[in-house]
């Protein structure tokens, strides 16, 4: 009796669930391990059965099909089980860490940093690190400075870290299981919004490469480039746009390292137009990156300055007045782009 | 507070009915047990009696055909009257009681007088899986029949499933009902429940009858139901009721008998969600292998010959590894023989428990 | 123990307080009425209560996620704190930090800590400045038992211990990191043990006992005070209601539950002050009654108080930024 493999509606948890679950079912060196992600470890009542299955429950269920020998509760530890994740992958498992939220970074900097990144590098190549870290970004949960921040850029000015953040279910399953079976350190951002978010996903198996963006809406006036959360924003503002005669194409990251500078700069020169949409701070940033890699590489074929749409240089405030001032939206992505398009050339 | 007449469910396969009559009018007085109308379904035709002493007003209008459940008429109780309970043979069939067992209420069903028989159901079914088989069948032994825990109108409980809370609570059960010692007919869950109980307290079980069930699951339908029990968690019954349809009937069943199908999908869309996720991933991991051996009562395995969540070859290493047990393969049936097969089914156990 | 009939007033208006504050948060949070997310201080109020009762206005604490009960304890307003955790201009922190930054340092309330484990070197920081200034002032460290596990435990207690550092590091031992038992995230029964491997002096005390959690605080803040360092003290403790508002907590066993219901620090001392004939059942009617309203008070202020301006998300990230 096979698995069934037709497509269906299912949200971006049960995508990234199914993701693990299947990789997990076939390969037995994948390990998973997190604060709480079977959750309730050695009460006694519960038998096997998780309290929490993770804190947005994306991992529900996996204690009951894999055990808790490879779905493993840690102690509010980052340092250890990170470095943990780095170091068992180093020596032949292929972990999932999932590090509850991406501001947590800053307590297993060093596994990240020092370690997992640059292990292979330093080894002369001959160590491999397969290690998943799964991660939350993003704000709009009201959860304040700690708990809502968008990191994507800090991991990927670190050499030896792949990054990726989906922004929609079939791409969270198929970027989730190409992230596992890759042999570098992926950092996977989850978006803390998204999770219930619904989306036609692929049944059985289904990879999507790292490192390939995705040309989500074809267009011809402008482009609007978008990563995560801020690819939504950016195919709503589309729609707007239409309504008032103005053709954006949305190119939807996915990959944060490697960029698919490739697939930006065709945009590019298609349309002439470069708005960039990110919701992670914009002072060496991952919208001005780009903003620079397209002037230095594609200069000649821009029309007019490219448009910027990204959190102010601050931390995320609490005040839920404050936060959705602070956050991109497809409105600001509207204006930002009405204002390139009425740039001269 | 009125009572309402309700169009009874009579059989599993039923999702709807017609009033045929009413023999009373709006605003008659009615006495408890007074037949106020008579209805029909394609198979049967039965009257309903008025629970209570009161004053009766028609909501449905002869000749209609409504679901099951639909609220045919209503009874104002007059003062001081007190609702009577059904009495066995009435259109609802023997009354369904709930029983404190194990620490939760279990839902059973209690028919008939002699040595007990128990039916056990299968995962996301309730007692009702056994409505086909014919009671005329079993003279002379006593036929209990409950939903499981969390599933039917038993008691939804919180947590893992295990094989070890429901084969307490069958204890329990039969502890409460004062059965020392019982025929268990377990059909797929049910006949897992069955097994442990026969090997952990083998002075409890007279006869083990299984139906339509394994020891152990090959690891492909593992996955399956483990794919199963993620749908519901994430997507609720909705996402899962088709495809446990199509694992448990054969397509010429469900071709034939669309309303039965309905009626079924209906009452799986009924269900707990976390109860049958539950029951869904302790099916998924069981393995009852090593407790064959130690069994020691007569045994009979029963198998529909297109089976194809418990195919025949499940049944026949089962029966192999059961010493003395019968194997039964019953030809044109999928995974719900009491459903697809009652007439031989109800033979076959009839003539062993 | 020597308790004055106004400080043992102040403890129980302090217990009241807190528990008629988070019983409060809880209402308006279900009510949808509150952002974000909290955690609730309820059955641990005793251990805050305690340990700030033997500190000074000028002494510092450092708190947790659970921090309203540690803010409540070292005298911060509780209309400025209601308004905070409701996002408003009025609040503690302007809005802008929510329940899990709530702050005063005027108060030396250092913040209460999105971050496990993130107070405990800022209170070798706090402890480094009363020895360089020669203040005399204490830190109080709170933290959680998930917080045990936390490097920046084990690395602050070392470095507290090495320079001598008037620190009294509080460990409320709650009994869970969110869904995880003690029991599977500790190797050892009791946190104050590893006090030991540090060199310094570590204590169990019952965290529902407000004059145990008290005395044990008195005698560390006086060595600490005294230059003879940091201490480590272990207060057992249940924590009433879930990790976070909405959180089923599946993860507790009946033996959890029936021993938290019965751990209740404001009943307990109610029961002795009266029997000993310290205050009236009428006194303590009374002072409950003045928590309640206080908090009705601070409730009413959050309500009516006005949402921060949008220019205020880019302000304060720095002292000047040209």
């Amino acid at each position: 009796m096979a698995v069934a493999t037709a497509a269906r509606t299912i949200t971006i948890a049960e995508a990234l669930n199914e993701s693990i679950r299947l990789e997990m079912r076939a390969d037995p060196k994948i390990v998973i391990m997190g604060e709480d992600i079977a959750g309730g470890a050695q009460v006694e009542h519960l038998e096997d059965d998780e309290a929490w299955g993770g804190v947005m429950g994306v991992t529900k269920g996996l204690v009951h099909e894999f055990g808790r020998e490879r779905v493993l509760d840690t102690p509010i530890s980052e340092a250890a089980f990170i470095g943990a994740a780095v170091g068992a992958a180093a020596t032949g498992l292929r972990p999932i860490a999932e590090l509850m939220f991406c501001g947590f970074l800053g307590s297993c900097l060093d596994s990240l940093l020092n370690q997992g990144s640059k292990l292979r590098y330093m080894f002369g190549g001959k160590a491999t690190v397969p290690v998943t870290i799964r991660t939350m970004i993003g704000g709009g949960f009201r959860a304040a400075a700690q708990h809502a921040q968008t990191l994507y850029p800090m991991f990927a000015n670190i050499p030896g870290l792949k990054v990726v953040a989906p922004s929609n279910a079939a791409d969270a399953k198929g970027l989730l299981t190409a992230s596992i079976r890759d042999d570098d350190p992926v950092i996977f951002c989850e978006h803390i919004t998204m999770y219930t978010l619904k989306g036609e996903v692929p049944g059985g198996e289904h990879v999507v490469p790292i490192g390939k963006a995705a040309v989500a809406r074809p267009g011809s006036d402008v482009t609007l480039l978008g990563v995560s959360l801020t690819a939504v924003h950016a195919l709503n503002a589309a729609k707007t746009l239409a309504e008032e005669g103005i053709d954006a194409e949305v190119i939807d990251l996915r990959t944060v390292s490697p960029l698919d500078e490739e697939t930006i700069l065709e945009s590019v020169q298609k349309t002439g137009r470069l708005v960039i949409v990110d919701e992670a701070n914009p002072l060496c940033g991952l919208a001005s990156h780009i903003a620079g890699m397209v002037a230095s590489r594609g200069f000649h074929w821009l029309r007019a300055p490219v448009g910027m749409v990204t959190a102010p240089h601050s931390p995320v405030p609490f005040s839920p007045v404050l936060e959705d001032a602070y956050l991109p939206n497809p409105k600001k992505v509207v204006a930002a782009v009405k204002e390139t398009c009425s740039s001269a050339s | 507070m009125p009572i309402d007449v309700i169009m009874p469910k009579m059989g599993m396969g039923m999702s709807e009915g017609k009033l045929s009559r009413w023999q009373v009018k709006d605003g008659d007085s009615v006495e408890a047990g007074q037949v106020v109308l008579e209805m029909e379904t394609d198979k049967a035709t039965a009257e309903m009696t008025a629970d209570v002493d009161g004053v009766i007003s028609v909501v449905v209008a002869e000749g209609e055909v409504v679901d099951v459940g639909t609220v045919l008429g209503r009874i104002e109780p007059a003062e001081g009257a007190v609702v009577k309970p059904r009495a066995p043979g009435a259109a609802e069939g023997p009354s369904a009681e709930i029983l404190q067992a194990n620490g939760i209420a279990l839902n059973v069903q209690r028919t008939g007088e002699g040595p007990a028989v128990v039916f056990i159901h299968g995962l996301s079914s309730s007692m009702e899986l056994w409505t086909g088989l014919d009671q005329a069948g079993f003279q002379g032994r006593t036929l209990i029949s409950y939903d499981l825990r969390g599933h039917g109108r038993s008691e939804q409980t919180p947590g893992a499933h295990t094989l070890r809370k429901h084969t307490a609570d069958l204890v329990a059960l039969l502890e409460t009902l004062g059965v020392e010692q019982a025929s268990l007919v377990g059909h797929s869950l049910g006949a897992m429940i069955a097994v442990e109980l026969a090997a952990s307290r083998p002075e409890s079980v007279r006869s083990l009858s299984l139906l339509s069930s394994t020891a152990a699951f090959p690891q492909e339908t593992r996955n399956t139901l483990f794919e199963l029990a993620s749908a519901a968690t994430f997507g609720g019954m909705e996402g899962i009721a088709d495809p446990l349809i199509e694992l448990t009937f054969r397509p010429a069943f469900r071709d034939a008998n669309p309303k039965v199908v309905e009626a079924i999908r209906r009452s799986i869309l009924s269900s707990d969600a976390a109860s049958i996720v539950a029951a869904t991933r302790m099916v998924a991991k069981a393995d009852l292998r090593p407790r064959l051996g130690g069994l020691t009562c007569p045994t009979q395995v029963l198998v529909g010959s297109e089976d194809s969540l418990t195919p025949p070859d499940l049944s026949r290493q089962l029966a192999a590894a059961i010493e003395g047990a019968q194997l039964h393969e019953l030809p044109d049936c999928g995974h719900a023989a009491p459903v697809e097969q009652p007439a031989p089914v109800t033979r076959l156990l009839a003539e062993f428990v | 123990m020597n308790l004055s009939q106004d400080q043992l007033r102040s403890m129980y208006r302090t217990m009241v307080s807190i528990r008629n504050f988070e019983e409060t948060v809880k209402q308006a949070f279900a009510k949808g009425h509150i952002p974000g997310f909290v955690h609730l201080y309820v059955g641990e109020e005793a251990i805050a209560t305690g340990v700030c009762s033997a500190l000074r206005a000028s002494d510092t604490i450092t708190s947790t996620h659970r921090g309203h009960g540690h803010c409540i304890a070292k005298g911060c307003d509780m209309n400025s704190m209601m308004a905070e955790i409701y996002g408003k201009a009025t609040g503690l922190c302007k809005g802008k930090g929510g329940s899990m930054h709530i702050a005063d340092v005027g108060k030396g309330m250092l913040g209460a800590n999105g971050i496990v484990g993130g107070g405990p070197p800022l209170a070798c920081g706090a402890g480094l400045t009363s020895v360089v200034t020669g203040s005399g002032d204490v830190c109080a460290c709170f933290f959680g038992d998930g917080a045990c596990e936390q490097g920046t435990f084990h690395e602050s207690a070392n470095l507290a211990a090495i320079w001598n550092l008037p620190v009294i590091f509080v460990a409320e031992n709650n009994g869970y990191a969110q869904s995880t038992p003690a029991s599977y995230h500790c190797a050892i029964e009791n946190i104050a043990e590893r006090a030991a491997s540090y060199g310094i002096p570590g204590a169990v005390v019952d965290g529902s006992d407000v004059f145990a959690v008290h005395e044990a605080a008195v005698e560390a803040v006086k060595r600490a005070r005294a230059g003879q360092g940091p201490s480590l003290l272990e207060c057992k403790t249940y924590r009433h209601h879930g990790h976070f508002e909405g959180d089923q907590q599946t993860y507790k066993d009946d033996l959890y539950k029936s021993v938290s219901q019965g751990k209740d620090s404001i009943r307990d001392f109610r029961a002795l002050v009266t029997e000993h004939g310290w205050f009236t059942s009428e006194e303590l009617d009374a002072i409950d009654r003045e928590a309640r309203q206080a908090v009705e008070e601070a409730l009413a202020y959050a309500e009516s108080s006005p949402l921060p301006a949008v220019e205020e998300v880019t302000s304060d990230v720095y002292v000047s930024y040209p």
